[in-house]
């Protein structure tokens, strides 16, 4: 029996290394689908004309850019490449919601709409921040405030995360 | 039914895939949730419809129509 539990807690350890990839990985697989929910959400609106073709247009494009970051952010995860790899294309990946944030839902003049759009995003913006926490580099930063990455932080706002130019110094 | 060393065996090779099921679910279930392959083949494949989906939506709406 106690060779039984010896037994269980060294295989339990084989995968103690692999703890923060698997971290990764899984809140990379909670973004892709939040931006999955996100575009179907966003297609709903589009059929009930609350969308313009341009605005639907701006919107995908950047989801495109969102997608192919992700999919290098998971060949990073995958090759258990270095915190500061792994940091470069989080940082790809988050300019790319930054663009669909402020060019592609900013863009909506549908005002409830938008609202409605920023809320499904907000558990894209968490996965993400899941993500930013475990690599713990500086750019982008977990901090109290939220995350940052290429000269905008993340607030909390009643409607959900909102980005702001972040202030000179601030983490 | 083999008796002996081949008995012995045959017994071995048989509880060997049942070992390693059991091992590989106390693993999953030690280690909380999904291995990391299984969520990154999961998010790879969100990833790549999402971007198939909107290239097809980008198409639709640039694409003239047909006369």
């Amino acid at each position: 029996m106690k060779k039984a539990a010896v037994l269980v807690v060294i295989l339990a350890c084989i995968g103690c290394n692999a703890s923060t990839a698997q971290k990764l990985a899984q809140a990379s697989d909670v973004f892709s689908k939040a931006l999955l929910t996100f575009q179907q959400g966003e297609q709903l609106a589009v059929q009930q004309g609350r969308i313009s073709a341009q605005e639907d247009i701006a919107i995908q494009k950047a989801l495109v850019q969102v997608g192919q970051t992700g999919l290098a952010l998971d060949k990073a995860i995958r090759a258990n490449e270095s915190a500061p790899n792994v940091a470069t294309e989080l940082n790809n990946v988050i300019d790319a919601i930054n663009t669909l944030i402020q060019q592609g839902v900013g863009g909506v003049k549908d005002a409830n709409t938008k609202l409605e759009l920023q809320t499904i995003l907000t558990g894209a913006e968490a996965a993400i921040s899941v993500i930013a926490s475990v690599v713990g580099s500086k750019s982008p930063a977990a901090s109290a405030a939220g995350i940052k990455v290429s000269g905008y932080c993340a607030v909390q706002t009643l409607q959900g995360t909102g980005w702001t130019p972040c202030l000179q110094g601030a983490n | 039914m083999p008796t002996g060393v081949l008995g012995t065996i045959q017994l071995i090779e048989g509880l060997i895939p049942i070992i390693t099921q059991g091992i590989a679910s106390i693993k999953a279930a030690l280690s909380g949730g999904p291995t990391a392959d299984a969520s990154l083949a999961d998010a790879d494949a969100n990833y790549a419809q999402l971007v198939a989906q909107a290239q097809a939506i980008i198409a639709a709406h640039t694409t003239p129509p047909a006369q």
